[in-house]
């Protein structure tokens, strides 16, 4: 009983901070659109005829009425979170599609390539960052070391821009463009994949190997623990929390959309289209997508946190 | 029953235990002291092999006549808390903060027989605790060590330690980390093992009151060496080595005199000289001490001491 205690407690906590959270990131998003130097009604009306620069200041001036511009901004904000509470994101201003219905189309193809790109990831470096934290210093930990560090270091446009040169212009066996099929997904899901392996088996190491210089783990060969049962059984349990954290980080990550890569192959998902409405201005795109963004992690968050809270007896007994 | 023999242990290439050799008999208790940093624990930890990083670079280990430096990973791990347990200096954190005392206690029976069940290990344990006078076993069985106090973690370790009725204790410090209420309780549980299991014990400290009240033999160590061997109390009235007297010295009383302390700092192991470790810092050293080794010296009939002027 203590234990439902704590975790509705938990959860009540987590809503109340989840709304703050929610508030200040789109508070912030839409003062940085509100202070840009370009209006968005005349990106509309530009949008709607097509005549560049030949919008009156009369028309601009209606349109700015339309959309409630000429209103003070915390007015304006709080019109927005009225529509959004009442589930209206607004429409896109360049195609006029509700943002909703623009964000739930491009979510499928960003997640999947976040479900395979993910399950990819965590099947290479979950066993691997093991397998180095294990056996330090050895052959084979000194080889992912070298490839994490160029992982790392590389930028995820110049891994794409290379991988596209090999497989597309030398070898000609992956296509240019990626068409929504399972060959156009194989290399964004690489850059993906290598990015975020890169980081992660260094992360796993340090976390295996961190528990493994704990004290328990001389304590528990002292009493005649394998070395088997000592990482299987005491050291990866300890270390599951952390490395679930930052899976749950790379999930989130993943699912807001890679925007450079999904950019550089044409695949058609959120990362794409964040990067068009920032370029076009759509002003109630980009919110729509910020809100996505941050629902994501938050969603992905409150996971972890109570996944940690069923493996970790500390939190379930409120130490933590 | 543990007969040490010339034991040199090493960190990659510095020795840190040198040619020490101990000899533990069945029922006794046998107390190693000596300063921080003179390889007390390397030695006791050398018995089961648990340092990772330290390499035997010398000499023998005979338990029950086998030379544990010479057996496989898989016979070390059978002797490990079945024959020879362990006793840390803080229990509660070497035992894992996600397990419960009760899995503990399973665990370390679960590990040499694999038929134990697991509410048969748990009635033995409670009867192991209640006779060192650990009440409420259901609430300490169910408990995390982060839940428990560091003297309630050290009795518990005690508990552990005797659940596969092992013939050797080495403790490393057990006592150390603990106010001296619990310092007391813990020192009482041993002897109460001791007498009651004749158990075997080598015990690390740093306390000479641990050593007064526990020990039926004393080793000091100085320099990764033993500076005199012998009956406990025979080494607190009549020590030889300039070490021990000193050491004896620095024990604080409580009669409001500040307590003599050791000039100088004990030896660093990198440096490898000939001669007594204990020479520089030693009242009575001639320059043979730099020189030569020293020698051993029987004092009385287990009594004996490595001293050039004793």
């Amino acid at each position: 009983m203590r234990h439902l205690g704590t975790v509705c407690k938990k959860i009540a906590i987590s809503a109340v901070q989840t709304a703050v959270i929610l508030i200040g990131i789109t508070l912030v998003t839409f003062f940085i659109l509100h202070i840009s130097p370009v209006n968005p009604a005349e990106i509309y009306l530009m949008g709607n005829s097509g005549n560049v620069g030949q919008v009156s200041q009369e028309a601009i001036e209606e349109q700015e009425k339309k959309m409630g511009l000429d209103k003070p901004f915390i007015v304006q904000y709080a019109s927005w979170l009225n529509n959004v509470a009442h589930g209206d994101l607004g429409k896109s201003m360049t195609t006029s599609k509700p943002v909703k219905d623009e964000i739930a189309e491009h979510a499928v193809p960003t997640a999947v390539l976040t479900a395979v790109s993910l399950l990819i990831t965590v099947l290479i470096s979950v066993p691997l960052g093991i397998y180095c934290a294990v056996k330090k210093d050895r052959a084979l930990d000194n080889i992912v070391r070298i490839f994490s560090f160029l992982g790392i270091s590389m930028p995820s446009f110049f891994i794409s821009l290379v991988l596209l040169w090999i497989f597309c212009l030398k070898l000609q066996v992956l296509p240019v463009i990626a068409q929504r099929s399972p060959k156009g997904m194989i290399l964004p899901a690489a850059v993906l994949i290598i990015q975020c392996s890169s980081k992660y088996i260094r992360q796993v190491r340090a976390v295996v190997l961190e528990q493994l210089n704990q004290e328990y783990v001389m304590g528990a060969a002292a009493r005649g623990v394998s070395e088997r049962d000592i990482l299987f059984k005491h050291v990866l349990k300890n270390s599951a929390v952390p490395i679930l954290t930052w899976c749950g980080m790379y999930f989130g990550i993943m699912l807001g959309g890679a925007s450079v890569i999904e950019t550089i192959f044409s695949w058609d998902g959120l990362g794409k289209l964040a990067v068009e409405s920032v370029t076009t201005l759509d002003y109630y795109m980009i919110q729509g997508f910020v809100l996505w963004t941050a629902v994501v992690f938050l969603i992905v968050n409150f996971a972890v946190d109570v996944a940690g809270d069923i493996i970790d007896p500390r939190v379930k007994r409120g130490r933590i | 029953m543990l007969d040490i023999k010339n034991l040199s242990v090493s960190y990659g290439k510095t020795r840190v235990v040198r040619n020490l050799s101990l000899k533990v008999n069945t029922g006794e208790i046998v107390c190693i002291v000596g300063e921080s940093g003179c390889g007390k624990s390397t030695a006791l930890k050398s018995v089961l092999m648990l340092d990772k990083n330290a390499s035997i670079s010398g000499g023998e280990i005979l338990f029950d006549n086998k030379d544990i430096t010479k057996l496989k990973t898989e016979e070390i791990r059978h002797l490990r808390g079945s024959e020879i347990a362990m006793i840390f200096q803080n229990s509660y954190l070497s035992m894992n903060p996600t397990k419960t005392i009760g899995h503990l206690f399973y665990e370390t029976v679960k590990v040499h027989n694999k038929k134990a069940k697991k509410n048969q290990c748990l009635e033995k344990a409670e009867e192991i605790m209640k006779k060192l006078r650990l009440w409420e076993t259901e609430r300490i069985f169910s408990s995390y060590p982060f839940e428990l106090s560091g003297g309630m973690c050290q009795r518990i370790a005690i508990a552990a330690a005797m659940m596969n009725d092992p013939k050797l204790i080495l403790a490393d410090e057990p006592t150390s980390a603990l106010d001296v209420t619990a310092q007391a309780e813990v020192i009482r549980l041993l002897k109460y093992v001791k007498d009651n299991y004749n158990t075997s014990m080598l015990i690390v400290t740093h306390n000479m009151g641990v050593v007064a009240n526990l020990s039926d033999k004393a080793a000091v160590m100085y320099g990764g060496s033993i500076a005199e061997f012998g009956d406990t109390w025979d080494i607190i009235n009549n020590p030889a080595h300039p070490y021990t007297k000193a050491l004896i010295k620095a024990v604080p009383e409580m009669n409001g005199k500040v307590p003599e302390g050791i000039e100088g700092l004990p030896p660093e192991f990198s440096d490898e000289k000939g001669g007594c470790p204990f020479a520089p810092r030693c009242y009575s050293a001639k320059d043979i001490c730099y020189k030569n080794s020293p020698e051993k010296h029987v004092v009385s009939k287990e009594h004996i001491v490595y001293c050039n002027f004793c």
